[in-house]
């Protein structure tokens, strides 16, 4: 099966500068930084994908690679079937790069200006550049200030000149690279709801984004790879990563007229893995039940059975999930101790 | 091709119109500079004629031609190294590399505006100094001139690419640009003709394609010379330009792998 984006054993070291003393002392010694180490992964048509990681970790290291701007030490990867190694040009023509560098335009020329002279570069026909500016400026609502300078634009018209810009190709992967990162959240929300919905879901595009904001990542990617000092410790779902650190999920109900009776039939049902309950402060005759369930397809159905049949009545039920900053924390703590 | 030559054109022009007064600014230089130089040679009256024969015997004329179009030294080492650096601090170079326009397309293509500006001022310089200064150009060889051109910006932008070469893989400290812009100007024949140097000295002037490019500029434009006259110094810029060039594309697409390489080639 073709794969939008392949990667395997990737590994990127970088020359790591050394202080004169050092050189003084060992002149031929080489220092290098492990950017990329052996990075494996398959991203498909159409998906979303997130590489989360703190600041360092390889993402941006990682994107680079993808999009030919860095040879990698060891390994191969292929964007859109094409060869990192053999054919650039062809990867050129099927991406678009997205980078929250706002340094990355001419600041004394209009938007217009910068959208028009990079996608000759795209080797455009002048009336493909019009028509696609055109269109992407109406589906991004940049119409007016298009033909502002540059260096007047607020940060979010600003990123959202960086997407116009890597769509500027209508490429069938996207590279982003934190795009929300100095945006307030409802610039942010716009962009990902923009992403997600229009790009991804609409046009089918394949994005790989990277990120290290935990929500952003949890809200928008079909998967995600989480990775830290250059390796990858963990991709899947969202959930599936869920799982690989904890198994159970968190479910609180609010129950009026629940007997002990039922409560330890509940107990003793094989995926509760633990139950509490206490009265609720507001209303005594209200308990608040905490159950954690092992396969909550199976289990929160027969839970919601006794409680129903018992003659209890389900005032609430919120489902809470493992916070992801958890997660993450207990991914990078775990496998880092492997490596 | 041409689409994208004119869109570079564009952006530059653009660029450069955006700052107003630095633009105008830089004609003043012209003008005051012709002046400097026209009452340096009302200094020397008669006394450098001797030196001066076979360009007409007038100083202001000969070093007129020799500032004028030792700008195109000046732009052709600079400006390809110039645009890498300018690329890598705006941030714009990583976004055009990220294009199927080949890199070594967009550093050409980005020095074509500096060539064109340079022109202008080039027919500033010549202009003030036929209508005002009295230079006399009777029946120039505008073809040779204009040959003779070509092949200097090919000489000189072969040196440039090297350069080039240098800034994307150290970024900064380029002794080719000092060197060879030192040399050109001391030993070049921009100032003083070289046979006022020590016969030895001399034969550094030799190794310079500056030297044949004044020499054959000024012999064109002052003296009318034939492309027969002008061959010697049109064959040995040839040269130049034939053993320069493959070597200096040969060492930047060396130079962008080794950036690639150390993840360097957008860095400053």
């Amino acid at each position: 099966m073709a794969y939008a984006i392949e990667a395997v054993g990737l590994i990127k070291r970088f020359p790591r500068r050394r202080k004169l003393r050092q050189i003084a002392r060992h002149p031929f010694r080489m220092e290098t930084i492990t950017a990329l180490n052996g990075v494996n992964l398959q991203v498909e048509e159409g998906e979303l994908f997130g590489i989360l990681g703190p600041n360092g970790a390889g993402k941006t290291t990682l994107i680079k690679l993808l999009s030919t701007l860095i040879l990698p030490d060891e390994g191969e990867a292929w964007v859109s079937g094409y060869n990192i190694f053999h054919d650039e040009e062809n990867i050129k023509r099927s991406i678009g790069l997205v980078t929250g560098e706002e340094r990355s335009f001419y600041w004394r020329l209009s938007g217009r200006r910068n959208l028009q002279f990079f996608a000759t570069l795209h080797n455009m026909s002048p009336f493909q550049i019009q028509k696609r500016i055109n269109s992407i400026l109406e589906i991004l609502e940049l119409q007016e200030k298009v033909d502002d300078l540059f260096y007047t634009y607020s940060t979010g018209i600003k990123q959202e000149l960086a997407l116009a810009r890597g769509l500027i190709n209508d490429p069938q992967i996207l590279f982003i690279d934190e795009p929300t990162k100095s945006l307030d959240p409802v610039a942010a929300r716009n962009i990902r709801k923009f992403i997600q919905e229009k790009l991804v879901k609409e046009q089918g595009k394949t994005v790989f984004l990277a990120t290290h904001n935990l929500e952003e990542a949890q809200q928008i990617c079909d998967r995600l790879a989480i990775i830290d000092r250059g390796r990858i410790l963990s991709l899947g779902t969202p959930s599936e990563i869920r799982r690989t650190v904890s198994k159970e999920d968190r479910y609180i109900l609010k129950v009026r007229a629940l007997s002990a009776e039922v409560l330890e039939k509940i107990g003793r049902q094989k995926k509760v893995a633990h139950l509490s309950s206490r009265p609720d402060p507001a209303n005594s005759s209200v308990s608040i039940l905490e159950i954690r369930l092992l396969e909550y397809e199976a289990a929160l159905p027969l839970v919601i059975e006794t409680l129903v049949s018992s003659g209890a009545k389900i005032l609430d039920c919120s489902h809470f999930e493992v916070p992801l900053e958890d997660i993450f924390a207990q991914v990078v703590k775990r496998k880092g101790a492997d490596v | 091709m041409w689409q994208k030559i004119l869109a570079f054109i564009k952006r530059d022009f653009s660029i450069t119109a955006s700052y107003r007064l630095s633009f105008f600014f830089q004609f003043f230089g012209i003008f005051f500079s012709v002046v400097t130089f026209y009452f340096i040679a009302k200094l020397f009256g008669k006394a450098a004629v001797p030196y001066l024969e076979s360009y007409g015997g007038d100083y202001f004329s000969f070093v007129l031609i020799g500032i004028a179009f030792s700008d195109y030294l000046g732009v052709g080492l600079g400006s390809f190294a110039g645009t890498i650096r300018e690329g890598q601090m705006l941030g714009t170079l990583e976004a055009m590399l990220v294009t199927p326009t080949r890199v070594h397309s967009i550093i050409l293509f980005s020095s074509i505006w500096q060539f064109l500006l340079t022109s202008i001022r080039v027919l500033a310089y010549i202009l003030l100094g036929v209508f005002f200064f009295g230079v006399s150009m009777v029946r120039p060889n505008i073809p040779a001139a204009f040959l003779v051109l070509i092949l200097t910006i090919l000489a000189f932008s072969s040196l440039g690419i090297i350069s080039a070469s240098f800034i994307m893989v150290f970024k900064r400290g380029n002794p080719l640009n000092w060197l060879i812009g030192s040399f050109s100007t001391l030993f070049g024949g921009v100032f003083f003709p070289i046979t006022i140097l020590p016969g030895w000295l001399q034969k550094v002037s030799y190794f310079l394609p500056i030297t044949y490019s004044l020499r054959a500029m000024r012999h064109a434009l002052l003296q009318s010379y034939s492309f027969q006259a002008l061959g010697f110094d049109i064959l040995i810029l040839a040269l130049f330009s034939v053993v320069l060039l493959p070597f200096s594309i040969y060492a930047f697409k060396v130079a962008v792998r080794r950036a690639k390489k150390d993840g360097s080639l957008t860095h400053y």
